[in-house]
């Protein structure tokens, strides 16, 4: 078994690392939190002190850091992985963050020259796949790399998806991402409008569930997250925004004019605004229902 | 029950049309409703209004219900699925007390995919307005992004294969993938047909967004865009 490195603790990558382990990988990891690294240590893994160091004891390294910019941190920051790589040895990163192509093709180019390989991986899915290693993983990269990472993807993920070349992984999930939001904002209005028309919208969400409503906003985003109050989908606002913001430029430069995405992205940025970055992104629809009707009443107040 | 019922029709419309073919696909006999003729229900379309007898009436007009309401009335709604071998797959929506709504289902189970109780008189109608609605804007929002990807080398079918396996998917998006890996055969019309009905009740819902002084944002958006594409008569 390769050697792995894993960089990254948070809510997403503290499970996927565990089940690393728990699959017999040798596993160094890092996060600039503390109290993350020391649990990890409590399932099997190694502890390092920087993201350098996690290169230094490992053949393939993970990242699963919120934005481009921590990427770029991790990489090419102090402490950063760039500087372990000087010793002639062959590593691959895999980054499952949700970055930005660019972001990806840039890493993979040094990291190319460099003798090793880069792919990026970001995963779809949420923190109940994640800990049971069932995740979505789309990947950008050469074909053989992948290949040869498979058997890490395969304790992590149980679907997979080899886009294309370097950064393709991250636009097809920035692209996913726009639905992923855009589709609980679409709901929420239909549920709103079902309120204002004289239904409830809980047996309205209950039938349109049932028939061409049906999909993974309705059953796991606005019925578990929003109709019961709880407001958890463990997916922050402000990286909502963030995933929005990099679809629209993606959709500029292919110069498409996304009516539909392009309001969702409107609405992320007030939202955002309004509740705050770690507020959970479903409560967009909290925003929605004060636009159209100057109350909190089906949405509940914030 | 749906085996031995009989259903009597009065009136024409789409919607009564399609519900009276399944009626009669799953055994049941369905008859032109005449006074003084025995039936479970009586399915009321667009037509001349007549003395009912005091039989259970299911309104099954298209658009709005066209009966009052009162006691033994209730409302219903088609909505269509994905077609499946060139067949229709319905579910149908009522509106009305538990007991119509008890009734309608004992008659029509076997005949659709499901019988779902939407509230009190009227809310098949507005219920099915409101999920076309909701539909046409998941679908057009996943035609941009299949639009955004094309300009970025990744194909229809590729992106519509990785969403429908991630947090993006919908009915509205797993049919696109089909529309884009299928050839559309005997399904084509039917497709046609399905958006026509829905652009219709998209307007409905707009309506009704109006009427309760909501703008609709989304919804308004794809109506726009339907109507740049010259659609929305349809």
């Amino acid at each position: 078994m390769k050697a792995l490195g894993f960089i990254g603790l948070g809510a997403m990558g503290a499970r996927m690392a565990r089940n690393l382990v728990r699959a017999g990988h040798p596993l160094a990891v890092h996060d600039v939190n503390g109290e993350a690294v020391a649990r990890a240590e409590q399932d099997g893994a190694v502890g390092k002190a920087s993201a350098a160091d996690v290169a230094r004891a490992a053949e393939v390294i993970l990242i699963c850091v919120p934005k481009s910019d921590h990427v770029e941190q991790v990489f090419y920051g102090e402490g950063g992985i760039r500087e372990a790589l000087d010793d002639g040895k062959r590593r691959i990163i895999i980054d499952c963050s949700s970055s930005k192509a660019a972001t990806s093709r840039r890493i993979g180019a040094e990291m190319r020259a460099l003798g090793g390989d880069f792919l990026d991986a970001p995963v779809s899915g949420g923190i109940a796949r994640a800990e049971t290693g069932e995740l979505a993983i789309i990947v950008g990269g050469d074909q053989d790399t992948y290949e040869e990472c498979r058997p890490v993807f395969n304790v992590i993920g149980a679907n997979f998806f080899r886009v294309g070349e370097l950064g393709m992984g991250n636009l097809a999930k920035a692209l996913n991402n726009i639905l992923s939001c855009g589709n609980v904002m679409i709901i929420g209005e239909a549920l709103l409008l079902a309120a204002k028309s004289g239904l409830d919208p809980r047996r309205f969400a209950d039938v349109a569930g049932k028939t061409l409503g049906e999909s993974y906003a309705m059953e796991r985003r606005v019925t578990a997250e929003v109709l019961s109050g709880r407001y958890a989908s463990n997916f922050k606002m402000g990286l909502m925004y963030k995933d929005l913001t990099y679809a629209m430029e993606l959709a500029a430069e292919a110069r498409v004019a996304p009516l539909v995405a392009g309001f969702a992205h409107d609405v992320a940025a007030a939202a955002t605004a309004r509740y705050g970055e770690d507020a959970d992104y479903t409560r967009t629809v909290n925003l929605q229902e004060l636009w159209e009707t100057g109350q909190s009443a089906v949405f509940g107040p914030v | 029950m749906s085996e031995r019922a009989t259903v009597a029709t009065h009136g024409v419309g789409r919607q009564l049309g399609m519900l009276a073919e399944a009626l009669v696909d799953s055994g049941c006999r369905v008859v032109e409703f005449a006074p003084g003729s025995e039936a479970e229900i009586v399915l009321v379309g667009a037509g001349p209004k007549v003395a009912f007898e005091g039989r259970p009436l299911v309104d099954l007009t298209d658009n709005e219900p066209a009966l009052e309401p009162g006691v033994g009335v209730c409302d219903a709604a088609l909505v269509e699925h994905f077609p499946e071998h060139g067949r229709r797959v319905l579910s149908l929506l009522v509106g009305g007390d538990d007991s119509e709504f008890r009734r309608v289902e004992s008659v029509c189970s076997g005949a659709v995919r499901a019988v779902l109780h939407a509230g009190t008189f009227g809310a098949a109608h507005k219920s099915r307005a409101l999920i076309h609605t909701m539909y046409l804007t998941l679908k057009n929002a996943a035609e941009e992004i299949v639009a955004v990807a094309r300009e970025h080398d990744i194909g229809a079918a590729e992106i519509l294969g990785i969403i429908n396996k991630s947090s993006g998917e919908s009915l509205a998006s797993q049919a696109l993938y089909r529309m884009a890996t299928e050839p559309a055969g005997g399904n084509a019309g039917i497709h046609g047909e399905i958006e026509a009905a829905m652009i219709s009740d998209l307007r409905n819902a707009l309506d009704l967004a109006s009427e309760s002084g909501m703008s609709g944002l989304f919804a308004r958006r794809v109506y726009d865009r339907l109507e740049i594409k010259g659609r929305k008569s349809l």
